[in-house]
């Protein structure tokens, strides 16, 4: 089973594909205009997740992973930072 | 009965595929419109195919795998075309009487209207199904859900030849059609909170879908196939027709393999 992380990553990408259609075929100003914040809110959520969750755990994981004694370190359930 | 959050992110990212599948007609918007128009009567003739093979092979025995008596799901069948048939008398009378079958300058035809409800229903259905599998195993809902999309690609396609043909540009053809595919999620949300009533509510949703898909292509989409009556004509259609069945025969050999797995 994948990780609610997993999901919430693909829910972000999956709304970020159809609000990009949406927009371009909405021809009104005031939807297109509604359409293009969402698109740059759900956009923002990801780009910070990504800077304060994701490459964070990256990292760490990198580093525990780079030394046998850090390996004690390393959690195997799913990492927070 | 509490849900695990995963289940839940599980069953709206899945709802959202189905959603975004929709959108895969878009490609329509980049044809001219003078392929456009010879395109559309094979798309219809191709929802036509889908429609009829949706309800006949795979709503219908899922209906009666579920119920059980199949004198029941065909009565509920029954109901549904009779359903649809009033929906389109009210569609219609509210139009002033219309019963031309050629669309106008910007007149939307009944059969696109009522292609929109019928879509919206099965969206809703689909909901329901693809939470349901996730509420029962996370790995039974991406089978779900990959059987849900492969019957959701070529039925999008005729679902947006059926609304050009009714009156709309292909611009709103692919909107309209993307909004009613958003049902998707309130059915999956209907059955995550309601699982039971959702379970149950399954035996009357899947016959009455069916019988607004057979009232839809045989009252509204095979007659505007009969507007042109060349061999050439005739081939196509009946190759595109033929096509849409084979095509929801091939996904419930597709499911069956998915099921095995």
């Amino acid at each position: 089973m994948a990780s609610i992380d997993s999901y919430l990553h693909l829910i972000g990408f999956e709304l970020l594909v159809i609000l990009a259609i949406v927009g371009y075929l909405v021809e009104a100003d005031l939807p297109k205009r509604v359409v293009s914040r969402l698109f740059i809110t759900v956009l923002g959520f990801m780009l910070a997740h990504f800077a304060t969750h994701a490459l964070p755990n990256q990292i760490a994981d990198f580093i525990y992973s780079s030394h046998h004694d850090y390996h004690s370190i390393k959690s195997a359930g799913p990492h927070r930072t | 009965m509490t849900i695990a959050l995963s289940t839940i992110a599980g069953a709206i990212a899945a709802c959202l595929a189905v959603s975004l599948c929709s959108l895969s007609s878009v490609f329509a918007l980049w044809l001219k419109p003078a392929v456009l128009n010879r395109v559309v009567p094979y798309l219809v003739a191709l929802a036509v195919g889908v429609l009829l093979g949706d309800a006949f092979i795979h709503l219908i025995p899922d209906a009666v795998s579920r119920h059980g008596t199949v004198s029941d799901v065909c009565l509920t069948v029954l109901v549904g075309v009779f359903g649809f048939f009033v929906l389109e008398k009210l569609v219609r009378w509210r139009h002033d009487h219309n019963v031309d079958i050629t669309p106008g300058s910007g007149e939307i035809l009944p059969l696109a209207k009522m292609n929109l409800i019928g879509d919206a229903m099965h969206n809703f259905v689909d909901g329901i199904l693809i939470a349901g599998s996730f509420l029962a195993d996370p790995a039974l809902g991406l089978t779900t859900t990959l059987a849900i999309i492969a019957h959701e690609v070529p039925q999008e396609l005729g679902d947006v030849g059926a609304l050009l043909r009714g009156g709309y540009a292909p611009r709103q053809a692919v909107l309209y059609n993307f909004y009613c595919s958003l049902t998707v999620l309130p059915g999956a949300i209907f059955t995550l909170f309601l699982s039971q009533i959702a379970e149950s509510s399954l035996t009357l949703l899947l016959p009455i879908a069916a019988g607004g898909f057979i009232y839809i292509a045989a009252s509204d989409l095979i007659p505007v196939l009969h507007e042109r009556c060349s061999f050439s004509s005739l081939s196509g259609q009946a190759a595109a027709f033929g096509m849409g069945i084979v095509l929801m025969q091939f996904i419930v050999f597709f499911e069956q393999v998915l099921i095995a797995i």
